[in-house]
C-alpha cells in the first residue's frame, strides 16, 4: 500500500527537532511494510502583501536545472518551498502550500493509494484542493485556538473536515474541543489515533531518589506554554525550598530574552540553563540528568513531552491541559502530579514538595509500561493500517 | 571559489547556522544578510564571514521595514510581559485591522484600483553586494534561505551560471 503523507513539520538535517512525532508515525508505517513518502511544504515569508508569480517562476527555474536544488529529498521526505506574505493566516498559507505542492508534483510526480495530511489548516485544505484520492487528515496542532479564532478559517476548517474521507484527532480532549466549537454543524465521525511515543530512543533510568532538584522543560518558549509561570515557580522553589535546584530549558522561542532578563534580575541566572532546541536523539541525555519535568501549558492537544519524560523514568508536574486527561491522568499517582490550570506558584511548589515527600509511592516503571501499551509505534501503526485498509477496500 | 549563503529573516538564522556547520565547504563561506543582528539569537560560528548589505540609513529609508520592525517589537514586548500583554494585544488586534481596512478602502477609492498588486522589485542592495563579492572572489555556489530574494539572486546567478540551491 502506498501512502503519501503531507506534513508542514518533519525533521531534516538543519531543523532536526521539527515534527518528530510525524516522523515516528511514518517510520512505524514503514516498519509495517507500507510504502510511505512525505511532502513537507515549508512556509517562506515574503515582504509583499501579495504573492507575485515571479517567486514561483524563480523556484521553477531553480528546479528545472536541478530538482534537488529546489525540492531537496532526504530519505522519504521532500521539502517544498512555499512563498507567502509575511503575516499570512492559515488560509493564505494553505494557498501557498497548494501552489508549492502542485509545482513540486510537476517535477516529482507521486503515485499513492491514500493521502494522509497532518493538520486540517493549512495542510488539509491544500491537499483537498489538489487530490481526488482518499484523504485522511490528522489534527494535532496546539495552536488550534488561534487558528479557529478567525471566522473565515473556522468555516474553511469545517468544510475540510466534512470532505475528508477519515478525520483523526490525537486525543478525546481535542475531539470534544472541536465538537464544542462546531456543535451540530460537525457531522463527521472523528476517529482517535494518538501520537507515537518513540520508546526506542528513550532509555528508562531507574532513579535512586526523586529529589526534584534538576527540573527540565522541553518545548517552545512561548507565553502560552506557561514559561512565565514556570520561571516564577522555579524562583520560588529555589529561594524557599531547594537552593541547589536547577532548571534546564530545552527549546527555543521569543521568550528567550525575557527568561535571561528574569533569571538575571532574580539572581538565578547560574541555575537556569537555556540549551536551545535539540535533536530528539539528544533528549535522552537531558532526561538522564533531570529528575522532574515541569510543564505548565494550559492547552495541549496531546502533550507528548510529558509521556516522553515518563517513559524515561522522570516524574511530571503538569496542569490539566487537555492532552494529559487522555494520556496519563489515570496513572498520575504513579508518575507525578496533575494540577488545576489556575494553580498559583505557591500551589505548584506545594505539589512538588508533596511529590518529593511521597516519592516512594511513585512507580515510573509501571507508568512506562502502561503508556507503552497505548502509544508505542506498533500500537499506532496497527490502528492506522486498519483505517487505510478500510479506505481502500 | 566562494559559497554565498543568503538569508533575509531571523526566523531561519538557527537553521542557516546548523546548515553551514553540517555542510562543510572547502572554500570560503560568506553570509549575506540585510542586518547583522539577524543572527542575534543564533549560535553562528565566528569562522563564517557575515556581510550586512544594508546600513542603518537605508533601514530608516524603508517605511515598510520600519513599520514591520516596530510591529514585531511591539508584539514581542507584549508577549513577553506578564499580565497586561495579552490584553493589550487583543485590543491591538481588534483595532488595527479595522483602521487598516478603512485606510486600504480609502486608498483604493483614491487610486481607482490596485495596480501594484503582484509587483516585485529587485533588491538592489543585495545585487550590489553579490556583484562586489563576486568581483573580489568568484562565487560558485549560492544557498538561499528565503524566497523573497530569490528573483534578485537569479538575476545575478543565471547569466553567470552559478549553481543556486534553495534550503
Amino acid at each position: 500500500m502506498k501512502i503519501q503523507v503531507v506534513s508542514p513539520w518533519y525533521p531534516n538535517q538543519y531543523s532536526p527537532y521539527s515534527g518528530k512525532f510525524v516522523h515516528s508515525q511514518v517510520h512505524a508505517l514503514i516498519d509495517n511494510d507500507m510504502d510511505v513518502t512525505v511532502e513537507v511544504p515549508r512556509h517562506m515569508p515574503l515582504r509583499d502583501r501579495h504573492v507575485s508569480k515571479v517567486f514561483q517562476d524563480s523556484i521553477v527555474s531553480v528546479a528545472s536545472k536541478n530538482i534537488d536544488h529546489a525540492f531537496p529529498t532526504r530519505q522519504e521526505a521532500t521539502f517544498i518551498p512555499c512563498p507567502s506574505p509575511i503575516n499570512s493566516g492559515a488560509l493564505e498559507i494553505a494557498t501557498a502550500y497548494e501552489t508549492g505542492i502542485r509545482t513540486k508534483r510537476d517535477f516529482l510526480p507521486y503515485d499513492s493509494d491514500i493521502v494522509h495530511a497532518h493538520l486540517v489548516l493549512p495542510t488539509g485544505l491544500a491537499t483537498k484542493r489538489l487530490d481526488d484520492r482518499p484523504i485522511v487528515i490528522t489534527e494535532h496542532q496546539s495552536n488550534l485556538k488561534n487558528v479557529l479564532s478567525d471566522p473565515r478559517s473556522q468555516e474553511a476548517y469545517l468544510e475540510v473536515v466534512e470532505s475528508a474521507d477519515v478525520f483523526v484527532c490525537v486525543s478525546e480532549f481535542l475531539k470534544d474541543y472541536l465538537i464544542d466549537i462546531f456543535g451540530s454543524r460537525l457531522s463527521k465521525t472523528i476517529e482517535i489515533i494518538p501520537n507515537v511515543v518513540d520508546f526506542n530512543s528513550l532509555d528508562f533510568i531507574q532513579r535512586e531518589r526523586y529529589e526534584s532538584l534538576s527540573w527540565i522543560y522541553v518545548g517552545s518558549l512561548f507565553q502560552h506554554k506557561g514559561i512565565v509561570r514556570l520561571l516564577k515557580t522555579f524562583n520560588m522553589y529555589k529561594r524557599h525550598v531547594a537552593p541547589r535546584a536547577t532548571l534546564t530549558l530545552v527549546g527555543t522561542g521569543p521568550l528567550i530574552p525575557w527568561v535571561e532578563k528574569y533569571a538575571k534580575r532574580k539572581g538565578i541566572r547560574d541555575s537556569v540553563f537555556l540549551v536551545g532546541a535539540q535533536p530528539h536523539e539528544n533528549l535522552r541525555n537531558y532526561f538522564s540528568k533531570a529528575d522532574l519535568l515541569v510543564h505548565l501549558s494550559k492547552f495541549e492537544t496531546f502533550g507528548i513531552v510529558s509521556l516522553e519524560a515518563i517513559a524515561s523514568g522522570i516524574p511530571v508536574v503538569s496542569f490539566h491541559n487537555g492532552g494529559s486527561e487522555d494520556t496519563w491522568k489515570n496513572i498520575a499517582g504513579l508518575c507525578g502530579r496533575l494540577l488545576d490550570d489556575c494553580s498559583k506558584e505557591r500551589d505548584i511548589v506545594d505539589a512538588i514538595i508533596d511529590l518529593t515527600k511521597h516519592a516512594d509511592d511513585l512507580d515510573l516503571h509501571a507508568a512506562r509500561s502502561n503508556i507503552k501499551e497505548k502509544f508505542s509505534d506498533y500500537a499506532v501503526a496497527s490502528k492506522l493500517s486498519t483505517i487505510y485498509r478500510r479506505l481502500i477496500s | 571559489m566562494t559559497r554565498a549563503v543568503i538569508i533575509s529573516y531571523p526566523i531561519r538564522a538557527t537553521e542557516c547556522s546548523t546548515y553551514l556547520d553540517s555542510n562543510a565547504y572547502e572554500g570560503p563561506d560568506i553570509i549575506l544578510c540585510p542586518y547583522r543582528n539577524i543572527f542575534r539569537q543564533a549560535d553562528l560560528s565566528k569562522s563564517y564571514s557575515v556581510l550586512a548589505y544594508r546600513n542603518r540609513t537605508s533601514f530608516f529609508l524603508s517605511k515598510q521595514r520600519v513599520l514591520t520592525t516596530l510591529k514585531y517589537q511591539m508584539k514581542h514586548s507584549l508577549r513577553s510581559s506578564l499580565v497586561i500583554g495579552p490584553i493589550l494585544e487583543k485590543i491591538y488586534k481588534f483595532i488595527v485591522p479595522r483602521i487598516r481596512g478603512f485606510v486600504i478602502k480609502k486608498s483604493r477609492n483614491g487610486s481607482g484600483g490596485s495596480e501594484s498588486r503582484g509587483s516585485w522589485g529587485t533588491n538592489e542592495h543585495l545585487l550590489r553586494a553579490l556583484r562586489s563579492v563576486h568581483h573580489k572572489e568568484p562565487i560558485v555556489k549560492i544557498v538561499v534561505f528565503d524566497i523573497c530574494d530569490l528573483p534578485t539572486i537569479l538575476k545575478f546567478a543565471e547569466p553567470l551560471e552559478i549553481e543556486t540551491l534553495i534550503r
